[in-house]
């Protein structure tokens, strides 16, 4: 059986917020403690496939965080209160990744302009 | 398994490059290392550039892959439509990736 | 322990922070992808992926 590792996937990019919670549940599986920290954005729309998705990272002991000090109110309060990420600042988040075992920069920088709505859902 | 020391695991996100990931694997393998390597969401694209099936061609069936979900998701089709040079095998879960975390002695991300 | 940040575009004010965070008590190395172009450049990248413990790769 291989070493379970603590992996931390950071989403700078709105369009890869999703995808990158799918992906960190595929560690999840694998034995890995398996997280996914949401930056800047506020979270596309949860269907009920991504919210499976953050529930089953929880119950395989990783976590889905919002990087709360990079969010606007608007973005953190949806992200944390509505949504149910758990919040979390730069600071603190640098403490655990210091206790990491692999960090994974997810997908995209993060996008200058607000989404037009052909993809804001 | 073990690790091997001498081996890269690359997992690719990001659609934009191809170039330069042409360039690591050139690099790994005149350094004599190896590569595995996984394209997952958005980075499927890279299958569709010119220079894919070379990339195919250079490195072991077992070690390159890409996420049939994804492909599927970009709107691709897993069975008519394998990428250039690549087999059935080579359209896998995101399992892949934990092997690669599992086999390869050294880690990037692109 | 040695890290090595790969930048693959230039890094934002966000990564700046948790870089010199991540850097404390550790050795530190820097690749920037997005300005590399030649042979020799990627060949500089792997030697510095081995000489290194652990590669953190940013946006």
């Amino acid at each position: 059986m291989a070493e379970s590792l603590k992996v931390y996937f950071l989403i700078a990019n709105r369009m890869y917020i999703g995808d990158g919670i799918r992906s960190t549940l595929g560690l999840s599986v694998e034995n890995h403690y398996s997280h996914t920290c949401v930056f800047y954005n506020k979270m596309p729309r949860v269907t009920e496939y991504v919210q499976e998705n953050i529930d089953w990272i929880r119950d395989m002991e990783g976590d889905v965080f919002a990087v709360v000090d990079t969010m606007d109110e608007e973005a953190k309060k949806y992200n944390v209160d509505e949504v149910g990420l758990t919040a979390i600042t730069l600071e603190e988040l640098a403490q655990r990744l210091k206790e990491a075992d692999v960090i994974i920069g997810y997908g995209l920088p993060k996008q200058k302009h607000a989404p037009p709505p052909a993809c804001a859902d | 398994m073990a690790k091997d020391p001498d081996k890269l695991g690359i997992f690719v996100t990001n659609p934009q490059y191809m170039p330069q990931l042409m360039k690591i694997v050139e690099a790994a393998q005149r350094a004599g290392k190896k590569v595995k390597i996984f394209f997952t969401f958005k980075a499927v694209h890279l299958t569709k550039q010119p220079d894919f099936p070379k990339l195919v061609q250079m490195i072991p069936e077992a070690d390159l892959a890409i996420c049939a979900d994804s492909y599927t998701c970009e709107g691709f089709d897993v069975e008519t439509d394998i990428p250039g040079g690549m087999t059935p095998k080579q359209m896998r879960t995101q399992a892949y990736h934990g092997e690669i975390l599992d086999e390869c002695g050294k880690y990037l991300v692109l | 322990m040695k890290i090595l940040h790969v930048y693959r575009s230039e890094p934002n004010e966000e990564v700046q922070k948790l870089v010199s965070l991540l850097n404390e008590g550790n050795e530190a190395m820097e690749f920037k992808l997005y300005e590399a172009k030649d042979d020799a450049d990627y060949d500089k990248l792997i030697q510095m992926i081995w000489e290194a413990d652990k590669t953190i790769s940013w946006w």
